[in-house]
């Protein structure tokens, strides 16, 4: 079944066009990577999918439900949103922060029952965060914050996880711990993700499904080997390249040549 | 909410009450504390001791607790809303433009139950203008105590203008409550502005969950199911009237808003729900002794109690400037 099924959006930001004409669907528990150059677009579509910004032509669709007919805090109880800059200038304990995941699933009045702090612990331990608990947000490393940061998501009990390059100015520990993590979860529980990314052979390896966006439009679309030829990325971020299988998974994994490489080869 | 938190609210209550109890025992007067038991016992009594606890002290300390919880309340819900940990009524020059509504009131000789209606709508044009330039900003600190000076001098110099012009037995009093002055007596005035503080206070301590998912950024406060537009009008409309019924009743009194929610954040962490009621607790305590001071500190003399707080505040300032290493500050 489609969780997501976007029909021929258009959007842009005052008289510039982004997204020039955009259909595509998510079904339920895929595992779906936006990737494209700078200024593609990877942004603006994530945020018309959790409806931060209205397209100006076209329709999404979530659960088979018109996007705008959904309240916010009706949206939040499903569908979890991970930003690429997330502010933080006060400093809530982990646990707090991961707590206030819970937030739409409360009414005004209401305090937290057993099964909220049951999912609160359960959404720290996922994310492997536990131990961090009683930390300030404050004293921890990007890392951390960042796994803490989706525990929150997590805690919404989504259906959805979207999140916008998740593992951006993390080392290759932190970067693995995170997909890993996201792939475990989408492995085990049926969680569907999305995720903007900007490193192609992490894509390759961790995704099932890739969007490929080339000046606001769907330049390709399908598994990561139909997506990542040489001539496809060559094409799109007019770099030359050389795509060879990862030995061990035997995905596909995209090399740089440099100019002078290049020279020499002539 | 932890253990140690209740603890700490608990404790402020307490201290609260006692401290209003002190307060109303030191002053001018020499009184002796069976007088005061006595008269507050029997409130019907014709002496003495009763005319000065009902008539000058204690309406002194109730403003002092009732304008001291607004301001503490309203500047943590502005660092909330403007995630910015400097902002309180003062610095981002709201006080300023309500003291300006004031001064145009008292000059059009409104009587003072009327003016709070000023000083609330001027503060609330003015708040959605900080408001405006903030979210343009992006919120940028810098950017909003920049403006907030700039709007304390602009609203300064207007007051002045205003001052100069009008006749000058209207002025010394205006003056004196400019700087900060609890020593208001009308009795309606008084009640009308407790009546709004608390009741604004009493809904922002309901919205303390919201405001914790509104410091993490509009977009992921959206994301989590808050409609901004609505949080963000409703919250900064209530600021506005607990600050302009707190500038007509007192005048500008500086950095409650900025010290006290410091002080109970270290204490007890950045979660809302504790830190608006404990802020209230905190700035109506932190003003009782302030203005206790300012009536007892060089008698027969008094001073206004905003020159009390400016200096307290100023100094706090300061030492935060030194003391905080990480870049977030300016």
């Amino acid at each position: 079944m489609n969780l997501i099924n976007i029909k021929n959006i258009t959007f842009g930001y005052g008289q510039t066009e982004v997204l020039k004409n955009i259909s595509c669907a998510v079904s339920e528990s895929d595992f779906l990577g936006i990737i494209g150059p700078n200024g593609a677009g990877k942004t603006t579509l994530f945020k018309l999918i959790s409806k931060l910004l209205k397209p100006w032509q076209g329709k999404i669709f979530y659960n088979n439900i018109d996007l705008t007919k959904i309240p916010l805090h009706q949206l939040a109880k499903t569908m979890a949103v991970i930003p690429q800059i997330l502010e933080t200038p006060f400093s809530f304990t982990v646990n707090e922060f991961v707590s206030m995941g819970r937030f739409p699933h409360l009414s005004r009045f209401e305090n937290f029952r057993h099964q909220d702090y049951d999912i609160v612990n359960q959404s720290l331990n996922l994310a492997d965060v536990s131990r961090l608990s009683s930390h300030r947000l404050t004293e921890l490393s990007g890392g951390e914050r960042q796994r803490v940061i989706i525990a929150q998501g997590l805690a919404q009990t989504p259906k959805l996880l979207l999140l916008d390059e998740p593992t951006a100015h993390l080392d290759i520990t932190h970067q693995v711990r995170i997909l890993d993590l996201l792939k475990r979860l989408n492995k085990q529980t049926g969680l569907t993700v999305i995720v903007v990314m900007h490193d192609l052979n992490l894509a390759s390896e961790y995704c099932d499904k890739i969007i490929l966006l080339k000046n606001g439009e769907i330049f390709k679309s399908g598994s990561p080997r139909e997506v990542f030829s040489y001539e496809n990325i060559e094409e799109v971020y007019k770099t030359t390249v050389v795509v060879k299988n990862n030995p061990i998974s035997k995905k596909p994994y995209v090399f740089l040549v440099s100019e002078e490489e290049n020279k020499k080869r002539r | 909410m932890n253990k140690k938190r209740v603890l700490i609210l608990i404790l402020m209550a307490v201290s609260l009450a006692g401290l209003m109890f002190v307060s109303l025992t030191l002053g001018a007067g020499k009184l002796h504390l069976t007088e005061i038991i006595y008269a507050l016992t029997h409130p019907k009594t014709p002496e003495l001791a009763a005319d000065i606890i009902y008539k000058l002290r204690l309406p002194r300390i109730v403003l002092a607790m009732v304008v001291g919880a607004g301001l503490s309340a309203s500047g943590v819900v502005l660092q909330g809303m403007l995630r910015n940990p400097l902002a309180e009524p003062y610095t981002i020059g709201i006080s300023g433009a309500s003291a300006f509504g004031v001064s145009l009131g008292i000059i059009f000789g409104a009587s003072a139950p009327f003016l709070p209606i000023f000083s609330a709508t001027a503060a609330i044009i003015t708040m959605f203008f900080v408001f405006l330039i903030a979210s343009r900003k992006r919120f940028s600190p810098s950017s909003i105590i920049l403006g907030g000076v700039i709007l304390s001098f602009f609203f300064s110099a207007c007051v002045q203008m205003l001052f100069s012009l009008a006749k000058s037995e209207k002025v010394h009093s205006a003056v004196l409550w400019l700087m900060g002055d609890l020593s208001l007596t009308d009795p309606l005035l008084i009640k009308i502005v407790s009546i709004i503080i608390l009741g604004s206070t009493a809904l922002l301590i309901t919205l303390g969950r919201d405001i914790n998912i509104l410091t993490l950024g509009e977009e992921k406060a959206s994301n989590l199911g808050i409609n901004i537009e609505l949080l963000n009008k409703l919250l900064f409309i209530t600021c506005s009237l607990i600050i302009g019924a707190a500038v007509a009743a007192s005048g500008i009194i500086s950095f409650v808003g900025l010290i006290v929610p410091h002080i109970l954040r270290y204490l007890g962490g950045a979660n809302y729900r504790f830190l608006i009621p404990a802020s209230a607790l905190g700035g109506a305590i932190f003003l009782i002794l302030c203005d206790t001071l300012a009536r007892t500190v060089i008698l027969p003399l008094e001073l206004p109690v905003g020159v009390i707080t400016g200096i307290i505040g100023g100094t706090f300032f300061l030492i935060y400037l030194f003391l905080s290493k990480t870049k977030r500050f300016f």
